[in-house]
């Protein structure tokens, strides 16, 4: 179980990650904060929004201000999975093939316009997301740690998209839509500095291994009978007509709720960490389960209608 | 979600019924069924409160998603969920509208349980709403919530009509449809795309004559290249009927789908462009439900919500009647009609049982109507001889075994199970008005409540006795105080029937006028109290002394003595003098005789404050038959009173003989009268013969002829009880010219310590005593069986046949004998505090009750003040039922309690899915006053709830004892 002082730490540190991250991407704490909880809960990060609205920004600004590796991959129709996951070349001096690691090989992978990619591609990438290794030729090669991928989905409606399935939407931890800044924020940017100067200078502030301490005390906050009641009341809310959140979606907004505890200096969990994320988590994973519906709105009416036990 | 308690049918029946029992306990002005009436009352009353709790807690809400279409028969999906302590039972659940309901046995505290709910017929244009309804626990007041969703729940229109598809338009683009623009305008490619039914105006060639050469409707051939024209679905240009219209829309769209036509919907608000797929049907099947709806003017479901929600709930009305329930409400009638027999005529009795047994216990169909006719007939006939007529107590109450019976025979839905509990609830009732025993009244209530369980246990509609027990216990727990209450202080006798009807049934038990032989020897079998003795004043007088005069018989005729003429005489009343005389406050049982009990021998007797003094023979006597249990109170003198001549008229009538005494009898006195020289000497020698002549003393003496039986029992058989004691010497001694009488009465009495030391004495303590003229003394007491069995006076006659006293005495020193007295002895003091405090509190107890407490007011202002506070009960406790139901988390009560002062202090309510440190910041905003508190409450909550140590919630407690936000905002 996790002390409360350690947790009052651990918020701390991580505030100085949202607020260096704030400075870059404006008016967006909100969605810096749960992008910041899907990276403490291990998860992978889908952001669904128009081009343009700084979601290459935010990885990128994630990555500088944790310290870590990152590599950005952009999708397309003709991609294959040895472009994405490294490929076995020929070495004519050694006669003997040697692998090219490819883009995966990071800690921070954006993965651009996902859904641009053939199924094909799409499932290379994801099978590395959940198994953190990568096989290739019978040999197996592991990611590095952390890693974690942003993927950027355009809005289903273009033309000419490979809506990524239920079971991978399933992957990701928490889906996010940017949206475009407010009219002050915009303001501050256009009168700002340039941001690609600012993410250079941009210190990290935590180091690897303080980041793997702090995402293994997130797994250490309590859980308590009565929140595991509620969580449970939703999970069979959403299941009352037909197809509703997994179990696996239950852990997952489990995880994410933890961590939000934790960035909010707790060690135990409140219903309103689970209320806080449950969107963002259960959204994307309720698209399918009703037809005629949207699975956030869902999502948000589970919220508003699930009292607490 | 508002709950609201309505009275229904059952409610008017109990109404009825208890009026029923008030009337026959005012007509009878008996306590004990003023009581059980009173108990029915407040179960009913109770009941309601029951109900209205029973929801209480209840929380029901739309699980799931909600869209804005659904196909008609997509089942409703709603959450029940039970937030208080207590669990919800016998929920009937139904959408306003829906024909069908849904019944839920128990929805578990903490606990979800998930209803498909059958939807409603049709459309609504309504919001949803949704009806819980519930009997629960005696089906005698309907509770009901009804939830109003904000969900206007649409249904896509059914397909419908036969109009032909209207034709493809070429230059309409869809979305995901490559149209045509140059060539295959004529709607047809090269590609054979399959049969369709031939339509007027296809053309011949296109016809596929081979298979209707084989016998198949006309088919047409279709051509198809990739290139297809869109049919548009325009709602303006159509003149249908909106609801027509929708319908034949929909077959439009099958059939575009069917043959792969895009298609393309056009509707007033919204246009959704050509397309094909279940996905796009879907879009236009939703948005031509919301069309439909919206231009849709007939009445609806919705609208018809009252009438939908008027009725009783469908349970009720469920087309069997499970056979369980049956049984066991089977079983609790006949144990209401078993005690019946002997008070009631058997035939109707067995018939009503019979009726019981075929229904509920061998569970056959239900018989024929005329057959049921002539149950009916058979019994009223039955009835009408046994009693000839209908008119009367005991003929009205045959009459409603005979027509429960029948009832029982056409039993066949829940209601009827309900109204024949209430059926059996009066059945039990009626033993009280025949039999006044504390074990009757007992029995009665257990019945009563074991038909009460039944109600219960069928509401629940689960096998399983605990929870209809429990149920049934608390209510009953609960009815006590409040129907006791009521027997105390409702006025009485408001109907002013002043007894109409006698209480007492017993008609031939008791001492009768005339002494048969063999007569009082059956009394003395029976086990019954004949009455109950105080002495206020005095010690108890000696066990020899206890001689209690009730008749005195005159005229002889051998064995057999009856009361004879009356003779007049002189009253010379004596005052009773206190230290001398004995008082004594008897408590006699209704007998239907004039007879009084008395301590030999009597001086004045007060009844119902009337002076009565001996009559010329002795024995006092009542002016009227005692039906009802008396109190009376006696002054007896145990000495011999002061000599007076014996009047001439008087020493004939005690001398007189009957003719045929035989020859052998006279013979036998004539030797006595010889040697005696006087009176004193011929009794001598009559004691002397009975106790030499080999006489012996048995209750089973055997049958004596009425001609000679004296002679046969003088001189041949020589074996009898103290009656023909008692009459053969009495009869000696007047041939022998002794005047002399034979008394009736009792004889001992056991003594029991309750209520402040009693005697009770029973119909096997009866006896009889002949009493003698004696120049010197006046009437002498002789007592001939004391000369043949001397220790039948002092020990009772039970202990006297088991062996005499000394075996009497060994039997009560055993540990049996003594445990089974002192229950004994305890059951009798219940009984007699029974009849003294609940059967006889009638008008003028509750008066003197009521004066004692200074509280006796006009008997309207009596019924007033109990009406009034019955109703501000009621009221205190509906209005505590409207608090939020308890949480079975001390946790979450202690958070409840805080919530509710800050909502009493005016600020906003917590949302039911608000977390604790959410409200406490918009508490925090709205009241930056209460911020620190409520933020610390919040944080200890939370931690306490969802923390992982253990934390005391003793600070909680504290701090939450000096919260009041509501002074905080008056200061």
């Amino acid at each position: 179980m996790l002390p409360a002082a350690t947790a009052k730490t651990a918020a701390r540190q991580i505030e100085t990650i949202i607020r260096r991250v704030s400075e870059i991407i404006l008016g967006k704490e909100d969605i810096v904060r749960l992008a910041v909880t899907c990276l403490l809960a291990r998860g992978h990060l889908l952001l669904e929004d128009q081009p343009g609205v700084g979601k290459t920004m935010l990885s990128q600004a994630l990555a500088q201000a944790l310290g870590l590796g990152f590599r950005r991959v952009q999708f397309t129709s003709d991609l294959l999975p040895a472009d994405i996951l490294g490929a076995s070349v020929y070495d004519r001096d050694s006669g003997a093939f040697h692998f090219h690691r490819g883009p995966v090989f990071t800690q921070v992978l954006l993965a651009d316009e996902i859904n641009r990619a053939t199924p094909k591609t799409q499932s290379a990438l994801l099978e590395a997301m959940e198994e953190g290794r990568v096989t290739a030729d019978g040999t197996t090669h592991s990611l590095p740690a952390p890693f974690f991928v942003i993927a950027t989905q355009n809005p289903s409606t273009q033309i000419g998209t490979f809506m990524l399935p239920e079971s991978q939407l399933d992957r990701f931890l928490m889906r996010l839509a940017l949206g475009v800044p407010d009219r002050g924020a915009e303001r501050a940017l256009l009168e700002g500095q340039e941001r690609r100067e600012m993410l250079r200078k941009m210190e990290p502030a935590l180091s690897v291994i303080e980041l793997q301490q702090m995402q293994d005390w997130t797994r250490a906050v309590h859980a308590a009978p009565a929140l595991l009641d509620y969580l449970q009341d939703l999970l069979a809310a959403s299941r009352a007509q037909g197809m509703g959140l997994s179990p696996r979606a239950g852990l997952a907004v489990l995880a994410a709720a933890r961590a939000w505890a934790l960035l909010n200096g707790r060690a135990m969990v409140l219903p309103e960490d689970i209320q806080a994320v449950a969107v963002s988590v259960m959204g994307h994973r309720l698209e399918h389960a009703l037809d005629g519906t949207i699975g956030v709105d869902f999502a948000k009416q589970l919220v508003a209608e699930t009292p607490l036990p | 979600m508002k709950t609201r308690v309505r009275w229904n049918r059952p409610t008017l029946a109990l109404a009825a019924i208890v009026g029923g029992m008030w009337y026959a306990a005012e007509a009878q002005s008996n306590g004990a069924a003023h009581l059980i009436a009173l108990l029915a009352g407040a179960m009913g009353a109770l009941s309601w409160l029951h109900a209205r709790a029973n929801l209480r807690g209840l929380n029901l809400r739309l699980a799931g998603a909600r869209p804005a279409a659904q196909d008609e028969s997509r089942y409703i999906v709603i959450e029940l969920r039970a937030t208080g302590s207590v669990a919800p039972c016998g929920l009937e659940v139904q959408a306003v509208g829906a024909e069908k309901s849904v019944f839920v046995e128990r929805v578990p505290t903490d606990g979800v349980t998930r209803v498909d709910l059958p939807p409603p017929k049709g459309q609504t244009r309504q919001a949803l709403r949704i009806v819980v309804r519930s009997v629960y626990p005696l089906g005698l007041f309907t509770a009901e919530a009804v939830l109003q969703t904000s969900w206007i729940r649409r249904v896509h229109p059914k397909p419908a009509g036969d109009l032909p598809l209207p034709p493809p338009d070429f230059a309409v683009h869809g979305e995901s449809t490559v149209v045509a623009t140059t060539t295959a305008r004529t709607g047809g490619g090269d590609d054979f795309a399959g049969l369709r039914e031939w339509r007027t105006g296809d053309s011949p060639r296109h016809i596929d004559w081979r298979a209707a050469a084989r016998g198949g409707p006309l088919m047409a051939k279709t051509w198809s290249s990739n290139l297809k024209g869109v049919v548009v679905l325009d709602w303006t240009t159509s003149a249908l009927e909106p609801e027509v219209r929708a319908s034949q829309f929909v077959r439009w769209m099958q059939q575009c789908e069917g043959e792969g036509h895009p298609y393309e919907l056009r509707l007033p608000q919204a246009t959704i462009r050509a397309g094909l797929g279940s996905a796009h049907m879907r879009r236009c099947l939703d948005a031509l439900a919301g069309q439909a709806n919206n231009e849709d003017g007939t009445a609806t479901a919705g609208d018809l919500r009252d009438g939908a929600m008027r009725g009783e709930t469908g349970f009720e009305h469920a087309a069997h009647l499970p056979s369980r329930p049956l049984l066991l409400l089977s079983l609790a009638l006949l144990l209401a009609i078993w005690p019946l027999h002997g008070h009631i005529a058997t035939s109707a009795i067995v018939l009503c049982a019979m009726s019981l047994v075929w229904r509920g216990v061998l569970r056959m169909g239900v018989p024929h109507v005329v057959a049921r006719l002539c149950v009916i007939i058979a019994g009223a006939a039955t009835v009408w001889s046994e009693y000839g007529g209908l008119q009367g107590m005991e003929p009205g109450i045959a009459m409603l075994l005979v027509l429960a019976g029948a009832k029982m025979l056409e039993s066949r839905t829940p209601r009827d199970f309900q109204i024949m509990a209430l059926i059996g609830w009066f059945l039990a009732f009626c033993l009280l008005l025949l039999d006044n025993q504390l074990s009757s009244a007992v029995w009665v209530t257990g019945v009563f409540l074991m038909i009460a369980g039944c109600m219960a246990r069928f509401r629940r509609n689960t096998p399983g006795a605990r929870e209809p027990v429990r149920t049934t216990a608390i209510l009953f727990a609960q009815a006590v105080p409040l129907a006791l209450m009521l027997f105390f202080v409702f006025p009485r006798g408001l109907l002013n029937l002043g007894g109409a009807l006698g209480r007492s049934r017993f008609g031939e038990t008791g001492i009768d006028a005339t002494l048969d032989p063999g007569r009082i020897a059956t009394l003395a079998l029976t086990s019954g109290v004949a009455f109950r003795v105080r002495f206020p004043d005095a010690p108890l007088p000696p066990v020899e002394q206890r001689y209690w005069r009730c008749l005195t018989l005159w005229e002889c005729d051998g064995l057999r003595w009856r009361r004879g003429q009356r003779l007049g005489h002189v009253v010379i009343p004596q005052i009773p003098e206190p230290g001398r005389d004995v008082r004594q406050i008897i408590d006699l049982e209704p007998h239907g005789k004039n007879w009084v009990p008395t301590l030999d021998r009597p001086l004045r007797a007060m009844a119902r404050r009337i002076l009565l003094l001996p009559d010329y023979d002795g024995s006092i006597t009542s002016p009227v038959q005692v039906r009802n249990a008396e109190r009376i109170e006696v002054w007896s003198r145990l000495e011999l009173p002061p000599l007076r001549e014996l009047p001439e008229h008087h020493r004939e009538a005690a001398l007189s003989v009957p003719d045929d005494i035989s020859p052998r009898l006279r013979q036998l006195v004539d030797g006595w009268r010889t040697a005696a020289a006087n009176d004193e000497q011929i009794v001598q020698q009559a004691i002397e013969y009975l106790r030499s002549q080999g006489f012996t003393y048995t209750l089973d003496p055997g049958e004596y002829p009425d001609g000679n039986g004296l002679e046969d029992f003088l001189l041949e058989r020589r074996t009898g009880f103290c009656e023909h004691f008692s009459a053969s010497f009495a009869t000696l001694l007047r041939m022998a010219g002794v005047p002399s009488r034979v008394i009736v009465g009792y004889l001992g009495g056991e003594y029991s310590d309750h209520n402040g030391g009693y005697l009770i004495v029973k119909q096997s303590d009866v006896h009889a005593w002949t009493e003698v003229w004696l120049e010197r003394y006046g009437w002498q007491r002789i007592d001939p069986t004391a000369a043949l069995a001397p220790d039948r006076v002092n020990i009772d006659l039970r202990a006297w046949l088991a062996g005499g006293a000394e075996a009497a005495e060994r039997q009560r020193r055993s540990l049996w004998w003594r445990t089974t007295q002192r229950v004994r002895l305890l059951w009798d003091s219940l009984s007699y505090a029974w009849q003294d405090e609940v059967i006889d509190f009638d008008q003028e107890s509750q008066r003197n009750l009521l004066e004692r407490f200074g509280l006796m007011r006009s008997r309207a202002v009596l019924l007033a003040a109990s009406v009034l506070a019955v109703l501000l009960f009621a009221f205190g406790v509906a209005w505590w039922l409207r608090r939020p139901a308890r949480s079975s988390d001390p946790w979450m009560r202690a958070w409840q309690r805080v919530c509710m002062k800050l909502a009493r202090a005016g600020v906003r309510p917590r949302l039911a899915n608000e977390g604790p440190l959410a409200y406490a910041r918009c508490v925090s905003q709205s009241r930056p006053d209460l911020a620190e508190t409520t933020n610390r409450l919040a944080e200890l909550y939370a931690a306490g709830r969802y923390g992982g140590e253990e934390t005391s919630l003793h600070e909680f407690k504290t701090l939450l004892v000096s919260f009041n936000p509501r002074r905080k905002a008056e200061s």
